[in-house]
């Protein structure tokens, strides 16, 4: 049989299995039928119930105008699956071609899209986790237990780590007058991610809301009463605050565990695949019936010196899931690449925050048009002397614009585009904490020395 | 039932039941025009000048203001369900 008679015959009855029925697993599935896959396609996933959106979780559904079982995503079309939902997959068999479900089932594919997403980053001690009051929010069970016990009216919230998940439901207390903390270790909230210009104004805003917001500060104890019921928490100054919940929002922790004997390079960091969303294995060797995509991906962009980018971005979800879908049931000639431009969003303290392109990657940032104080302003990032990203607040209309900048690598400064051109648009540093804070570790080790037998083998993490 | 725990659900203390739409706003491409806000203000409403805030699954009784509000968007972000759960995994664990 030719290759061309092979793809026929996949497309008219192969098996698919998406692993991770999130999101981008369901934008896969609703993809794969469009482009006319009639085979048969099974949608696993570790929660019950339907595909849900997630981002309005720290938001609308925290201020208690929608509950938190009411975000169930629209379809855009049958997708005629099989679903097997609540039991997670714990392995990946490449030799026999099938899943393994944590209850022993075997769910044999010819292809699979892997699309396992985050979970939240727990309180680091279990028992202290486990208090009542102690809440991370990832799912719309944690968000609905979190929006209880807003709505019981606690005496202090703390908030521990000022990311966005952080900064935006402290911008939720506020608005429902609770009083909250904001525990950060870095200098400023939103540093890691967008620099310490932006992180300072955030900081501003956060302030100004009434958050008693503190930088430079480490959580080291979760308190409980006698009752289980959480009382206070412990800084490493040695310093208290009393409070009744606790909102754990220091990440997102990969789903790749279960790949750990794949032999796929997955990891903490994710799951390396091409820009054709094909999962590369341990030896960086492309796989032909392996596709990832969504948060867990880690795909090259070419943008950004090909450097492997994994994105927590719900757009990037929609699209990745879209170019993958269409590659499994596409000959190699007819494949497209995930050629994105990441765009991501936030709504905190009445502000909408958006970004495009990476501002990690870049050494300066200026503010190109509108006003600091005013909240309402755009801030061009640099590398090297091109355009790499642009944040905005409040602003957002003129974010395509500066999409078009780094997909063109247009000369950074560049120039205001508008009449609100800022009195002072001298490019600063754009400093991002040091590696110390954010380094991960290695996870693989080379051996052999003849190059037919050097490989590379996964370090297990002892932490 | 096919259909019970996906498209239906049943409301307040009468047993009235409500098909619920599914919404949802690719806020990445949102610009915060606000005309959903205005056409169909029950299911959108804004958070400060330019972040809009929605209801992912409001009442059917919306469904018109809703779909005019889809419409009328500038940058044409807000997808509507176009099959109301019928492909819909039940609520159960499988067997």
């Amino acid at each position: 049989m030719t290759s061309a008679e092979n793809l026929q015959a996949f497309r008219r009855d192969g098996r698919i299995v998406v692993v991770g029925a999130s999101l981008a697993g369901l934008r896969a599935a609703e993809t794969l039928r469009e482009e006319g896959f009639t085979g048969s396609l099974t949608m696993i996933g570790d929660e019950l119930g339907e595909p849900y959106d997630r981002p309005p979780l720290s938001k609308q559904v925290l201020t208690g105008w929608v509950p938190a079982g009411n975000t169930k995503l629209p379809r855009r079309r049958e997708i005629d699956a099989e679903w097997l939902l609540g039991v997670p997959a714990d392995g990946l068999d490449l030799a026999a071609n099938h899943v393994h479900l944590a209850d022993g089932r075997e769910v044999p594919f010819d292809r699979v899209l892997i699309s396992t997403g985050v979970r939240a980053r727990p309180w680091f001690v279990e028992s202290e986790a486990a208090l009542d009051g102690v809440f991370v929010v990832r799912t719309r069970e944690h968000a609905e237990g979190l929006q209880r016990a807003l709505a019981a009216g606690p005496s202090r919230v703390l908030v521990i780590g000022a990311g966005f998940t952080g900064s935006e439901i402290a911008s939720i207390c506020r608005e429902r007058d609770i009083p909250v903390t904001v525990a950060e270790l870095a200098p400023a909230p939103l540093v890691g991610a967008l620099g310490a210009m932006i992180g300072e104004v955030a900081a501003d805003l956060q302030r100004a809301h009434g958050v008693d917001l503190r930088c430079g500060v480490k959580v080291t104890q979760l308190e409980g009463d006698a009752q289980g019921r959480l009382r206070r928490a412990h800084f490493e100054d040695g310093t208290t605050i009393d409070a009744d919940v606790a909102v754990v929002a220091l990440g997102g922790i990969r789903n790749t565990d279960w790949l750990r004997s794949s032999g796929l390079a997955a990891g903490v960091w994710g799951i390396a695949c091409d820009t054709g969303c094909r999962a590369l294995d341990l030896n960086g060797l492309v796989t032909d019936d392996i596709f990832v995509a969504g948060d867990v991906a880690r795909c090259p962009n070419p943008i950004y010196e090909y450097r492997l980018i994994s994105l927590e971005h719900w757009a990037n979800a929609v699209e990745q899931a879209g170019v993958a879908a269409h590659n499994m049931v596409s000959a190699q000639a007819d494949r497209w690449p995930h050629l994105t431009i990441p765009l991501f969003w936030s709504i905190q303290f009445g502000v909408n925050i958006k970004s495009v392109g990476v501002p990690t990657f870049a050494d300066e940032v200026v503010v190109t048009q509108g006003s600091v104080p005013d909240h309402r302003f755009v801030a061009a990032y640099g590398y090297r002397g091109r355009v790499t990203a642009a944040v905005s607040f409040n602003n957002a209309k003129w974010l395509d614009h500066y999409r078009r900048l780094i997909e063109t690598a247009a000369p950074f400064p560049p120039p205001c585009p508008a009449p609100d051109q800022p009195a002072d648009m001298k490019p600063v540093p754009v400093d991002f904490p040091g590696p110390v804070l954010l380094a991960q570790g290695a996870t693989v080790v080379v051996t052999g020395h003849d190059p037919s037998e050097r490989r590379v083998t996964a370090v297990r993490q002892h932490r | 039932m096919r259909r019970s725990g996906a498209g239906f659900r049943a409301r307040s203390s009468q047993s009235l039941v409500v098909v619920e739409m599914r919404v949802v706003v690719d806020l990445s491409r949102c610009e915060g025009y606000a005309q959903c806000a205005f056409l169909a203000p029950d299911a959108f409403r804004m958070h400060g000048e330019e972040a809009l805030m929605y209801d992912s699954n409001p009442d059917d009784a919306q469904r018109d203001r809703i779909l005019r509000a889809a419409a009328a968007c500038p940058v044409q972000a807000i997808l509507v369900d176009r099959l109301e759960g019928r492909d819909a995994p039940t609520e159960a664990s499988p067997s």
